[in-house]
């Protein structure tokens, strides 16, 4: 088993990164990093209906939009964690965008891409996260 | 049962499903002249496969949809921010005069003299109603009115060379369609937060306040049903900062008659015709989303502006605006809807809507104190103070005691025969239903939205899943929307 | 006189009883927050009030101030033009439970203006050759200034090929509409009176034939038919040179001419855009009108797509058919400044006109309609052309509905002035110079109207 942090219901995986807007960044051997939303986000968009992706070998800005998840109601944007290049679309939730709500941390991952810079500044560990968490459930 | 109401359900196909092969409804008439032949390059290739019905078919097609469908004319539609007020009959009566109907846009001025008359004096009108100099027409909806006001904005400052002005600042409580406009006219859009009580943070205003800021959007009273108290402070900081004071109109019904935009400073505003000035919404459109401006600001409005010729008794339209943004509209906006307002403004008068507005307020405050007294139910922010024409009642504690949402509610309001109140907004409260009566429901049926909350909450107390279950009564039960928004069906054609 | 009571539901003596009932003795407390000094002290200056009699009688006096129609025969198109309104279409159109609703926001009670939208979107799909087709626009140019931002979006290039002849208000219609975005319109000039599609496809050569990263134009946008009438040659080679560099294609069009012509779905064209007031709605001096907005089914376009949109599904409880409005995340009320536009209200009833029309004319009548209305002009331009000194048309190509025509010797101001006196609007002047007219049919116009015209130019002409 993964080491979690329990935020109410809420799961945040001990293994990566996080950033304050939702993503969550894991790096992967071969230094490229999958990119995801955490438990905390998909449950509170609700019923995730499409996943708007942009074009594979396209460069981002950390801070730019680099993928678009849409709920039925709301839709949540994803920032590029630092600067890097899209390699890969996660194209299984084209047909089947429930994946993310069942398993945002492994099959529901929604991006990989490759680092451009070694700015790591915008992300934050589990810990910092679920005390992001704790702050916005508290403003509720 | 005895409160609940049973609208028609029909399970009606769609059209294209019905008929025949050979089966007709309109014949256009044919003329005795030669036909003509389309080349083979341009010829289509398989006809378009439109419906054959006849036309009792078509007939009874349209009249059994009609009766699945709420509107004003069936029942009470307290859709706050909408203003859902009667659509006076005669309005549609002279709106069908053929000397309206039947003219093209471009005929020349002296045939068109009474609808640039009707043009002329709408604007006249709303000038009078708001105080502005300058008002147009021309902008079809609100949303076009709210950008037309912010390429006015863009014209402004650019002209001063005043470049550095690229944001615009909006309240967490603004309709969606500020930020919106604000945005495709080339602004940065800052959303203020309110104060606990609902209003403007003078602090935080006069903190986000610089050289930087192009414009402050509002819409007074605001979308909690609030006046502003503080209106005359923001303009004074606004303009002190080199900025505008935007008005947006959707809720003028509680104050109109009572106070002009311009003595609360505002620089620009948009009105929506199809809200106060009760043209119909038409199922979604068209309305009508004129925008008025000071002195200041009159040269950049829309072109063209009808004018009139005192001397020679004659309208016309001045296409000679150099400083104009331009044009928004193929024509002089729509035409038919401002003509519906102009009756409704000439037949109420000044007095009249005075007192529209009186009575849309009066209903909405006894709605209000009455709505307050449900189990489940808080009326949030400024608890004390009166609303103008909408106020926001909130289920948070029903929510929290037995999981019934405000949708829940929304919906299970359906089986009364009522329209629900606007749900979810202003995102600054939670679970927001916002309820927006108007002058022309009587108190019986104000009433009736009482007794039906009423009855709604005891159930939620006693059988929240009845209430999941709700509606029952009405054309449709609630629908699958997941399914569709993941595998989009749009079309009958992409529905094979 | 307090004719205004018609429209307040309660009466004087309810609303002071309603007022003690909150606990209110005046009701200028519900006013209190409003700053004493700019309070209202006494009512606005307006006409009125009136009663309804009066008020009917005032505004039937504006309305005889516009010529009385059963007295002229207009040949003014360009974009709207008048339209013989079925009676079926117009008594239905009377229903209030239609055109007193708001948009359809609660799916439950609103099943009928859904369906209608939902047959909207079908049947114009279906005239047009595209697969989906929005909820409407405000009116054809805001479709096309729209449009021209989605091809932007989609493609994420500053350049839009705009082949001419194309409107001038639509043109700028569609300025106003890009103001504030980096969208650069690139336009070709027309030629003979058609779209110049030499060198239109000598510009998409050149742009197909540049590297990936040099390429500049996301679309192009043309119409068909174009503002003087007339059809566009090669359309296939067109889209299939502009798809070659990913570029997208947009025409404008005139859905009746649709029924006969070669659909912009057929020859290729990604989107499709027009003014669907041809489509049974009365010409009412220039709006309410329709802005059509199509497109192929592609579903990462489709989160492009501004306005409204209707799809079909079924009950959560059975499999009953449904409709609801969908893909609301694309919408200002959700996405805020970030939608793909700022529309809210649309021109929805005007789309229900035009389902209702299009199912009242259904498959053999669009076909005659379109017929009967290209008859028309064809006749009439060759029976001009048959007079001295005038050219009919002056364009090259094949037209549908509308034509230029060239009057020698005459000034525009002196054929209105004859013509209008006789009982005929000339069509509209192009041009300041000479006297080319923009004529144009309709399908209320009867043969004689046709040969009372022709004889009144053949008069001025001598």
């Amino acid at each position: 088993m993964t080491d979690v942090i329990k935020v109410n219901d809420y799961i945040v995986r001990k293994d990566r990164f996080y950033m304050k807007s939702h993503e969550w960044a894991l790096e992967q051997a071969d230094g490229t990093w999958l990119m995801g939303i955490s438990d905390y986000a998909q449950k509170m968009l609700r019923e995730i209906s499409y996943i708007q992706y942009e074009d594979v070998d396209e460069d981002f800005d950390a801070g730019e939009v680099i993928v678009v998840v849409e709920a039925l109601k709301a839709t949540g944007d994803i920032y590029a964690p630092f600067d890097c290049t899209l390699i890969e679309n996660n194209e299984k939730l084209d047909d089947e965008p429930e994946i993310v709500a069942q398993s945002p941390y492994e099959e529901g991952y929604l991006i990989k891409i490759k680092p451009r810079s070694d700015d790591r500044s915008k992300l934050i560990t589990a810990e910092e996260y679920a005390k992001v968490i704790e702050a916005e459930l508290d403003e509720l | 049962m005895k409160n609940k109401r049973i609208q028609a359900k029909w399970n009606e196909k769609l059209i294209m499903d019905k008929g025949a092969p050979g089966r007709r409804a309109h014949i256009p008439m044919q003329l005795d002249i030669p036909s003509v032949e389309v080349p083979d390059k341009y010829k289509r290739i398989s006809p378009a496969k439109l419906p054959e019905v006849s036309e009792l078919e078509l007939v009874r097609h349209v009249v059994r949809l009609s009766q699945m469908n709420h509107g004003v004319d069936v029942g009470e539609y307290p859709l706050g921010s909408c203003t859902m007020k009667y659509n006076p009959k005669v309005n549609e009566r002279i709106a069908r005069f053929e000397q309206f109907t039947e003219l093209h846009p471009d005929t020349p001025d002296q045939f068109m003299q009474g609808s640039i008359q009707v043009i002329y004096e709408l604007q006249e009108a709303i000038k009078k109603i708001t105080g502005f100099t300058g008002v147009t027409v021309q902008p079809v909806a609100g949303a076009q009115g709210e950008y037309v006001g912010m390429l006015i904005a863009q014209a402004y400052h650019n002209e001063r060379k005043d470049n550095k002005r690229t944001t615009v600042l909006v309240p967490d409580s603004a309709h969606g369609t500020n930020p919106a406009s604000a945005a495709m006219a080339g602004y940065k859009v800052i959303e203020l937060p309110s104060t606990s009580e609902g209003f403007v943070d003078l602090e935080v205003l006069e903190a986000a306040l610089d050289d930087t800021v192009a414009a402050f959007m509002i819409t007074n009273p605001n979308t909690l049903g609030l006046f502003e108290p503080n209106i005359l402070k923001i303009s004074e900081l606004v303009h002190k900062a080199g900025a505008l004071m935007y008005l947006d109109g959707a809720n003028f019904n509680g104050i109109i008659g009572m106070v002009t935009a311009t003595s609360m400073g505002f620089d620009i505003m948009h009105l929506n015709l199809h809200k106060t000035f009760s043209s119909p919404h038409g199922g979604g459109g068209p309305g009508s989303g004129p925008v008025g401006v000071v002195d200041k600001l009159v040269k950049y409005l829309p072109s063209p502006m009808a004018v009139y010729d005192k001397e020679k008794d004659h309208y016309s339209f001045d296409f000679d605006l150099p400083h104009s943004i331009g044009r928004l509209h193929g024509y002089y906006g729509n035409f038919a809807v401002n003509l519906r307002s102009l009756a409704y403004i000439y037949r109420n008068g000044g007095e009249g809507l005075k007192k529209v507005c009186e009575a849309a307020v009066l209903n909405a405050n006894y709605l209000m104190e009455k709505v307050r007294e449900i189990k489940g139910f808080t009326v949030p922010k400024s608890e004390k103070v009166p609303r103008k024409h909408e106020f926001i009642a909130s289920p948070y504690r029903m929510m929290q005691e037995t999981g019934i949402s405000a949708n829940d509610i929304a919906k299970a309001m359906l089986d009364y025969g009522v329209h629900s109140p606007t749900i979810y907004f202003p995102l600054i409260v939670h679970e927001a239903m916002m309820f927006e009566p108007t002058e022309g429901e009587t108190r019986t049926n104000l009433d009736h939205m009482v007794l039906a909350l009423k009855e709604i909450s005891d159930l939620a107390y006693e059988d929240p899943d009845a209430v999941h279950r709700m509606p029952l009564l009405t054309g449709s039960s609630r629908l699958d929307e997941f399914s569709l928004a993941k595998n989009p069906v749009l079309s009958k054609k992409s529905k094979k | 006189m307090s004719f205004y009571e018609s429209y307040i539901g309660t009466s004087e003596s309810e609303r002071n009883e309603m007022l003690t009932a909150i606990g209110m003795s005046d009701i200028l407390e519900l006013f209190s927050e409003i700053p004493e000094g700019i309070l209202l002290k006494k009512p606005i200056e307006l006409p009125g009030p009136y009663s309804e009699a009066e008020l009917t009688r005032i505004f039937a006096k504006i309305a005889k101030k516009n010529i009385d129609p059963s007295t002229i025969v207009s040949f003014l198109g360009g974009g709207v033009r008048q339209q013989y309104v079925p009676a079926v279409l117009e008594e239905l159109m009377r229903r209030g439970e239609l055109y007193t609703a708001y948009t359809p926001y609660q799916p439950e009670v609103s099943q009928g203006m859904l369906q209608l939208l939902f047959e909207y979107q079908s049947q114009v799909a279906e005239l047009l050759g595209m697969d989906i087709v929005n909820a409407s626009m405000y009116d054809w140019g805001s479709a096309m200034g729209e449009t021209i931002k989605i091809m932007h979006r989609i493609n994420k290039k500053n350049k839009i090929i705009v082949a001419l002849p194309i409107s001038p208000n639509r043109i700028e219609v569609t300025n106003a509409y890009i103001k504030y975005t980096d969208i650069k319109l690139e336009f070709i000039p027309s030629k003979n009176g058609n779209v110049d599609s030499e060198k239109l496809i000598e510009i998409l050569e050149i742009e197909a034939a540049k590297d990936k990263k040099e390429r500049e134009i996301a679309g192009i946008y043309f119409e068909y038919p174009n503002y003087y009438g007339t059809l566009i040659e090669n359309t296939e080679k067109i889209c299939e040179l502009t798809h070659a560099f990913k570029g997208l294609v947009t025409v404008g069009v005139d859905p009746i001419a649709m029924a006969i012509l070669k659909t912009p779905g057929e020859f290729g064209a990604d989107f499709v855009v027009g003014e669907g007031q041809l489509l049974g709605n009365p010409v009412n001096s220039g709006g309410p009108l329709l802005g059509i907005l199509a497109s192929r089914f592609e579903r990462k376009w489709i989160r492009q797509v501004p306005g409204r949109l209707i799809g079909a599904t079924t009950e959560l409880e059975s499999s009953s058919a449904g409709y609801c409005i969908t893909l609301q995340t694309r919408e200002q009320h959700i996405r805020r400044e970030k939608a793909t536009s700022n529309i809210c209200s649309n021109q929805a009833l005007t789309a229900v006109v035009a389902s209702i029309y299009l199912s009242a004319l259904g498959k053999q009548g669009v076909i005659e309609l379109a017929e009967s209305i290209m008859n028309r002009a064809h006749y009439l331009a060759n029976e001009l052309n048959k007079i001295d000194g005038v050219t009919a048309p002056k364009s090259n190509g094949f037209f549908f509905s509308e034509f230029l025509a060239e009057f020698n010797g005459l000034t525009h101001d002196k054929l209105e002035k004859i013509c209008i006196d006789k009982g005929f609007v000339p069509g509209k002047a192009i041009g300041e110079d000479g006297c080319t007219r923009l004529i144009s049919v309709s399908e209320p116009q009867s043969k004689e109207d046709l040969d009372n015209f022709i004889a009144c130019i053949k008069e001025v002409m001598q």
